[in-house]
C-alpha cells in the first residue's frame, strides 16, 4: 500500500492539471451514454452471437464449429467483464447478476449441479425457458464454460454429446435474454438512467448531487475490492508455490487474466467517460489523474500476461506481475473508499460499507 | 446443546506478537486512569485518522474519557449485568473479542474464536451475567451457531447450539431470562472470500427464539418468499418484551419495502411494520442500528446509507424526531430519548476526530 501511495504521489508531480469545467450531472450523463449503455449493448450483442455460434455447433458439430463457439465465449467473457461491476439498477434485479455469473462457488455446489445436469441429460435444462427457472448456478457463464471447455466437452465437436450441446445452447440463449433485459433496463428513459440523472427528494436512489456521484464512486470502489478479494487473492495467495489455479474464475477456458483485463478496461472506460478530473479543482484533479495512471499501469501489466493461470505458478516473472496488479488494485480500492470520497465531500461511509 | 471442555483464551505473548505495540500499550493498567467511578456511560468502536482501531468510552456530554486500542476493527459492545466486563467484538468475519474490565481489576484480554468458527460481531449476557452467548459462523457447514462462554471462568467456551439459520448477526435475551432471540440474516459467507455474500438468490433469513438453557428451538419466523432478500440483522427489545427487528435489503432498493418488524413470543405475532413511505425510502434499503427506549416506549432506527436516524411511536408508527447527518448509525437509548453517533465522528452535537462504528452501547 505504501508503495502505491508513493507511486500516486510521484504521478501527481508529473500529470497535467485539469480545470473545473464539468458538473456532476455532466459526469453521470457521460458515464451512462458513453460507457454504460454501449457496454451493455456490446454484451447483449456478444451474447446473441454466442447463441448463434452454439446453435450452429449443435446443428452441425465439427472441430471448426467448436472452435468458433469457444472463440465466441472468449469474446463474451470480455464483454461481460467490462460491465459486470455496474451492479446498479437492472443487473441487481431478478437475480440477473447471479444468473449470468454465479461466483464465487465456494463449495463447488454450482459445479456439482452443472455436472449433474450434463450427466443426467436433465431435460429441464435443455431449453432456455425452463433453464431460467432452475438454480442460478446452472444458468450462466460458469455453466457455459464447463459445457464448452470442461471434461468431456470435446465430444460435442465429434457429434457425440448432443444433450450437452443443447444445454450449452440453452445457457447461451438464457444469457442472451438476460443481457437483453439489462440492456433494455438501461435504455429505458423511465428507469435507472432517469433516476440517476434527476436527483430529488422523492428519488429512491439519488436524493442530491452527493448521492449521484457517490453512486459512481461506490460502484468503482466496490469493483476494485471485489477484483482483489474474490478474483485475485484466492488464486495468487502468498507465493507461487501455494497458488490455486483452479480457484480462478474461467480457468478452464484460460480466461482468468483476460477477464481481469476486461474488468480493468471496463472501469477505465467508465472513469474516462465520466472525466471526473474535470469536475474538481486542480489539486483534486491531480489525485484523480494519478488513480487513472495506476489503472493504466494495471491494464498494461495484465496485457503483458498472456499465460494461462496454471502456467503463472511456474513463471516467476508472470507471478510477480500479477502480484503487482493485486497491489495496484488493493491501493485503488482503498483510495476509492477514502480519498476519492473525501474529494467529493462524501462521508467515507465507515458505518455503511456492507451488511453490518 | 453441545457442551465442550473449556477452551483457553489466546496466550498474551502470542497475541501481543501478532498485534503490535499500540495494542500492547493499551493493555497496561497504567494506560489510563481507573475507570470505576468515572463518567463513562457510552462505548463505541472507532477508527482514527491514522487508520488505527479502538474502543472509545464516552461521557454523557459526549467527551471521550478513555480509549482502548484494538488490533482490528471492532463492532458491537456488550456490558455485563452484575459485573464490570465489557465485551467488544471484532467486525464480522472477526476472529476475536476483546474483554475489558471497566473496574480495572483485571487486564484486558482477547477471546479467540475457535477453529472453524468466526464471530459475527454481536453477543449477549445471561441475566445474571454469568454466561455469554456469541453469534458465530460454522463456515464449512454454512450453519449459524451460538457459542456459549462461561464469564465466571475467564470466558472459557463451554458449548454451542444452533441458531437455526444461516448468517446469524444480532442476538438478545428476552426479559424472561431464558429465551434468546437470534437474527439469522440468511447470508452465507466464508473466510476464503471475506465479506462476499455467497447465496443472495437463495438466502432465507429468519428470526428464531431459542431456549437459552437447552438450545432447543421454540419458534422460528420466516419472511414471505417475495421478501426473502430482507436480511434480518439487528434487534431491540421494548419494555413489554416485544422484539423489534431491523433489516437490510439485498434486493433492488429502488423499490422500497418495509425494513422494520416486530415479533412477540407470547402472542406469536410476527409482522413487518409499515412506517410512512417517505421514511422507509430515506433508509436506502439499509437499517444499521435499532434501539428501544423502555422509559418512553419509543423505537429509534438509523441508516448510514441514507444519512438519517429517526424515532417513532410503536403504536401509531408516527415519526417523532428525525436527524440527518452523513453516515449516521450508532443509537443508544438514554434517559427519555436516544443518543446517536456517526462514522463521521459525530456524537450527538460533539465532533470527534474518529469514525465511530455502527453501534453505540449505553453502559
Amino acid at each position: 500500500m505504501r508503495i502505491l501511495i508513493a507511486a500516486l504521489l510521484l504521478a501527481l508531480a508529473t500529470l497535467p492539471a485539469a480545470t473545473q469545467d464539468r458538473t456532476i450531472d455532466d459526469a453521470i450523463e457521460a458515464a451512462i451514454e458513453e460507457a454504460i449503455r454501449p457496454g451493455f449493448a456490446a454484451f447483449e450483442a456478444e451474447a446473441h452471437s454466442m447463441a448463434q455460434a452454439v446453435a450452429t455447433l449443435c446443428a452441425s458439430p465439427s472441430d471448426a464449429a467448436m472452435e468458433a463457439s469457444r472463440g465466441r465465449f472468449d469474446s463474451l467473457v470480455d464483454a461481460w467483464g467490462r460491465v459486470e461491476f455496474i451492479r446498479l439498477g437492472p443487473l441487481s434485479q431478478d437475480n440477473r447478476l447471479e444468473r449470468i455469473l454465479f461466483w464465487p462457488d465456494r463449495r463447488g455446489r454450482g459445479l456439482n449441479q452443472i455436472q449433474a445436469v450434463i450427466a443426467t441429460g436433465d431435460e429441464t435444462a435443455l431449453s432456455a425457458d425452463t433453464l431460467a427457472g432452475k438454480s442460478v448456478a446452472v444458468q450462466g457463464l460458469a455453466a457455459l464454460e464447463y459445457a464448452l471447455f470442461g471434461t468431456g466437452s470435446d465430444q460435442i465437436a465429434a457429434g457425440q454429446a448432443s444433450e450437452r450441446c443443447a444445454y450449452a445452447l440453452a445457457i447461451s440463449r438464457n444469457v442472451s435474454t438476460i443481457a437483453g433485459a439489462v440492456h433494455d433496463g438501461w435504455q429505458a428513459e423511465s428507469g435507472i438512467a432517469l433516476l440517476w440523472r434527476n436527483p430529488a427528494d422523492d428519488n429512491p436512489l439519488f436524493r442530491d448531487e452527493g448521492e449521484q456521484i457517490n453512486g459512481l464512486v461506490k460502484l468503482v470502489g466496490d469493483a476494485f475490492e471485489i477484483i482483489k478479494v474474490q478474483r485475485i487473492d484466492p488464486v495468487l495467495r502468498d507465493d507461487a508455490a501455494s497458488m490455486r489455479p483452479k480457484s480462478a474464475l474461467f480457468w478452464r477456458s484460460d480466461n482468468w487474466v483476460p477477464s481481469l483485463a476486461a474488468n480493468i478496461a471496463g472501469l477505465q472506460a467508465l472513469v474516462d467517460a465520466a472525466d471526473l478530473q474535470a469536475t474538481v479543482d486542480q489539486e483534486r484533479a491531480r489525485f484523480i489523474g494519478a488513480m487513472n495512471f495506476e489503472l493504466a499501469n494495471a491494464a498494461r501489466a495484465l496485457g503483458r500476461t498472456s499465460l494461462p493461470v496454471q502456467a503463472i505458478a511456474e513463471d516467476d516473472e508472470a507471478y510477480d506481475r500479477m502480484t503487482y496488479v493485486r497491489l495496484v488494485v488493493d491501493g485503488l480500492a482503498t483510495v476509492s473508499a477514502t480519498r476519492l470520497k473525501e474529494i467529493y465531500d462524501l462521508s467515507p461511509g465507515f458505518s455503511s460499507l456492507d451488511g453490518d | 446443546m453441545q457442551r465442550f471442555g473449556a477452551t483457553k483464551l489466546i496466550g498474551r505473548r502470542v497475541f501481543l506478537r501478532a498485534t503490535g505495540a499500540g495494542f500492547a500499550a493499551s493493555l497496561l493498567p497504567s494506560g489510563g486512569e481507573a475507570l470505576a467511578g468515572t463518567s463513562a456511560v457510552f462505548a463505541s468502536a472507532y477508527r482514527d485518522r491514522a487508520g488505527a482501531f479502538g474502543i472509545a468510552l464516552l461521557s454523557e456530554d459526549g467527551a471521550i474519557v478513555h480509549r482502548y486500542a484494538l488490533p482490528a476493527r471492532g463492532h458491537d459492545l456488550v456490558r455485563q449485568p452484575n459485573g464490570d466486563m465489557l465485551v467488544a467484538f471484532a467486525r464480522r468475519p472477526g476472529t476475536f473479542a476483546a474483554l475489558f474490565d471497566l473496574g480495572r481489576s483485571r487486564e484486558p484480554r482477547i477471546m479467540a474464536a475457535p477453529s472453524g468458527r468466526h464471530f459475527y460481531g454481536h453477543g449477549a449476557f445471561s441475566a445474571d451475567g454469568r454466561l455469554f452467548y456469541a453469534t458465530e459462523n460454522d463456515f464449512e457447514a454454512a450453519r449459524g451457531v451460538v457459542g456459549l462462554y462461561d464469564a465466571t471462568d475467564g470466558f472459557a467456551r463451554i458449548g454451542e447450539f444452533d441458531t437455526f439459520g444461516t448468517g446469524p448477526h444480532d442476538i438478545a435475551l428476552l426479559p424472561d431470562g431464558r429465551t434468546l432471540v437470534v437474527a439469522n440474516g440468511g447470508i452465507e459467507t466464508h473466510p476464503d472470500y471475506p465479506r462476499a455474500k455467497l447465496n443472495v438468490p437463495t438466502m432465507q433469513p429468519n428470526l428464531s427464539f431459542v431456549d437459552a438453557t437447552t438450545g432447543d428451538l421454540i419458534v422460528c419466523h420466516a419472511l414471505p418468499p417475495d421478501l426473502h432478500k430482507l436480511s434480518i440483522r439487528h434487534l431491540a427489545i421494548d419494555g413489554g418484551g416485544t422484539v423489534w427487528f431491523a433489516c437490510q435489503n439485498e434486493g433492488d432498493i429502488a423499490e422500497p419495502v418495509p425494513l422494520i418488524g416486530r415479533a412477540s413470543m407470547h402472542s406469536g405475532a410476527f409482522e413487518l411494520t409499515d412506517l410512512p413511505e417517505h421514511a422507509t425510502a430515506s433508509l436506502r434499503g439499509y437499517v444499521g442500528s435499532i434501539a428501544a427506549n423502555r422509559q418512553t416506549g419509543q423505537i429509534a432506527i438509523s441508516s448510514p446509507r441514507g444519512g438519517v436516524a429517526f424515532s417513532f411511536d410503536p403504536a401509531t408508527l408516527a415519526i417523532l424526531d428525525t436527524r440527518n447527518a452523513p453516515d449516521l448509525c450508532g443509537i443508544a437509548a438514554w434517559a427519555a430519548g436516544f443518543r446517536f453517533s456517526s462514522g463521521d465522528g459525530l456524537f450527538d452535537t460533539a465532533r470527534h476526530d474518529v469514525g465511530f462504528d455502527n453501534h453505540l452501547a449505553a453502559l
